[in-house]
């Protein structure tokens, strides 16, 4: 459904670019859940918003690299081109709710304009298409929900109608940047119920991007692992928890409280990540890995199978499966 | 309250000001008993918080007193000098939004390329050359070169017709001038503002043209900032009117105001400034009033 290979997104001179995201290749399957996870600056969000042709301008930029929706290639092209050339069944929610929604307009119209985008119909035909998104998201009293204001809404319900308007598109890939983040637990709940039902009902693929492992645990069928740009480790999320390979991974792992931590101190990664561009050689985890060797700090570690569908970026992983 | 507080402190100005209105009627060569009649007859003589009250209760009344100059009625002379300036606020606002507003939309769309700087430069150029400045070069090329436009001068609309507007083109030109280019500018900073917010990432994320995009989601939302500022706009004015009104020779209220005070006409400097601070209230009021039209969050209480 999407395919994302080598995306590179640099900011800086064209001469001296600094990479953000670097070399970052996933797919995603139909019906399929992808959780991309990270802890903050390690370029998922940048990640997210270059497939969706979203980066702010002027600033970082698809340097190389491809997207491919359907196997049509959407690299560099912002969501009217993509609309243009037929490839809109693509969309995004984000992380703000509060702020993600002009303020000086009904949720109707916000609505109707993406469906008038996508569907090519207007005025009550739009409206009313609008209001059976708003029920296909589980808002309460849709038909009255139309003619209200963003402030009128709780941050949940406003979420809801940022799901509205991204189905509006009849989205086969639906990328999602934390979208619960700044959300209440419980509603955090309901929002991810939804996601996982609409992502099932419709037959729509969610790139998931979030720093929760809990979230991701509960959510994703796959996991990828992001670190200072690169995907670290990708897996099946039974198998990611279940055995990680890379020691980030294993080191978020470690952070997650759980039932039975109890009042323990939960271990910490030391450290910090690189800055951008200050890496030159060799592994960009090596300044914080624990089971460290020389060999990482010169040499780039190599991106291997160890067992079907879970690759892990690292020469000396968790478990054997050392390079000869 | 605004009005309370504005008037005692006109009052209060126009009094701490040495000069009397005696020796600019009489001249020169009165004699004492000469003066302290009219002082008497004009109620001068009073304790200046009596001359207050006085006068404040009036104006309760609807009546803003008599011109010592003109010995006419203070509203009357007013009258006289309402049309000029209120034509002339007229055309000088229609001036500040129609080149304000839109360039400054072009300089925000085309933000970063030779076009926005080359506007954004010429209206600060234009923001920081005095009003007087403008005015003459206005009255040197278009009425002494071009002879396009009278230089000077306002007969009324309601006797030569409509056509008698030519005599405010310049002037209202020389007033909108500083004015535009702050609007403009304010126009562009804040459509580039809005253009970093997320609602508008969330626009362009559906897939809708950017011109739809700026059209449908920051103008109107930049326009909030700029119509408060018409507020201010209108209160900065107000006052280059009265240098705009004595280069063009305009019979307006701030010429009006400027001769008064040089006359020590009393009354109809209170009565004038009263007048400005009215209008001024019942602009900030229309401006505030307007918010609730461009902007569901604020309700009316």
């Amino acid at each position: 459904m999407l395919s994302v290979r080598d995306l590179t997104v640099s900011v800086g001179p064209a001469t001296a670019p600094v990479d953000i995201v670097a070399g970052v290749s996933f797919g995603l399957a139909k019906g399929e859940i992808l959780g991309l996870v990270g802890e903050s600056g390690c370029g998922k969000s940048m990640t997210s918003l270059a497939v969706m042709g979203l980066l702010p301008q002027p600033g970082p930029r698809v340097r190389v690299g491809e997207v491919l929706l359907e196997g049509c290639d959407v690299t560099q092209l912002q969501p009217w081109q993509r609309v243009e050339a037929g490839h809109g069944r693509m969309a995004m929610i984000f992380q703000e709710p509060m702020t993600s929604l002009n303020p000086v307009r009904r949720i109707g119209d916000q609505i109707a304009e993406a469906v008038r985008v996508h569907e090519g119909i207007s005025g009550a035909a739009a409206l009313s298409r609008a209001c059976e998104l708003l029920e296909l998201v589980r808002m309460p009293d849709p038909r009255m929900q139309l003619s209200a204001y963003p402030h009128q809404l709780s941050g949940g319900q406003r979420q809801r109608v940022m799901i509205a308007i991204a189905l509006a598109c009849r989205p086969q890939v639906l990328v999602a940047d934390e979208p619960t983040t700044a959300l209440d637990v419980t509603i955090q709940v309901q929002i991810l119920g939804l996601l996982r039902e609409l992502c099932n009902r419709l037959d729509m693929a969610i790139l998931f991007i979030t720093h929760d492992m809990g979230v991701v645990a509960q959510l994703a069928d796959r996991v990828a692992v992001m670190y200072a740009g690169r995907i670290v480790e990708t897996a099946a999320v039974d198998e990611l928890f279940g055995k990680p390979r890379h020691h980030y991974t294993r080191g978020l792992m470690d952070c997650m409280p759980s039932r039975n931590s109890g009042a323990r101190r939960l271990p910490t990664i030391s450290g910090q990540p690189p800055v951008p561009g200050t890496v030159a050689a060799g592994c960009v985890f090596a300044l914080r890995c624990a089971a460290v060797r020389d060999v990482c700090r010169v040499a780039t570690p190599p991106r291997m199978e160890v067992s079907r569908g879970h690759e892990v970026l690292c020469a000396f992983p968790l478990g054997g499966g050392e390079l000869p | 309250m605004t009005l309370l507080a504005a008037s005692v402190i006109i009052f209060a100005f126009i009094h701490i000001v040495p000069g009397d209105p005696i020796y600019v009627l009489l001249g020169d060569t009165a004699t004492p008993d000469q003066i302290d009649a009219l002082r008497h007859q004009l109620g001068l003589d009073q304790p200046i918080i009596l001359q207050y009250l006085n006068w404040a209760g009036h104006v309760l009344e609807g009546d803003l007193g008599r011109s010592i100059f003109f010995q006419a009625p203070v509203l009357s002379v007013i009258a006289d000098g309402a049309e000029t300036s209120t034509l002339l606020a007229t055309m000088t606002m229609i001036w500040v939004a129609v080149i304000g507003v839109p360039i400054g939309m072009i300089a925000a769309v085309r933000h970063g390329t030779w076009l926005d700087q080359g506007l954004s430069g010429a209206a600060m150029l234009m923001a920081s050359i005095p009003t007087f400045w403008v005015g003459l070069y206005l009255i040197l090329i278009f009425a002494a070169w071009l002879g396009w436009f009278p230089s000077s001068g306002y007969p009324s609309i309601f006797e030569g017709g409509v056509v008698n507007l030519r005599y405010l083109v310049l002037p209202s030109l020389a007033l909108a001038a500083p004015n535009a280019a702050l609007i403009l500018r304010l126009t562009r900073a804040s459509m580039l503002d809005v253009s970093r917010e997320d609602y508008v990432r969330t626009a362009r994320a559906k897939g809708i043209r950017p011109w739809q995009v700026v059209r449908r989601h920051i103008w109107r939302n930049a326009l909030l900032a700029v119509v408060s500022a018409f507020g201010f706009t209108f209160a900065a004015l107000l006052s280059e009117a009265v240098v705009t009104e004595t280069v063009f020779a305009l019979p307006g209220i701030g010429r009006l105001v400027v001769q008064s005070i040089l006359r020590r006409d009393y009354p109809v400097i209170q009565g004038v400034i009263l007048v400005i601070v009215v209008v001024y209230l019942l602009v900030n009021l229309m401006v505030d009033l307007s918010y609730r039209l461009l902007d569901p969050r604020v309700e009316l209480q």
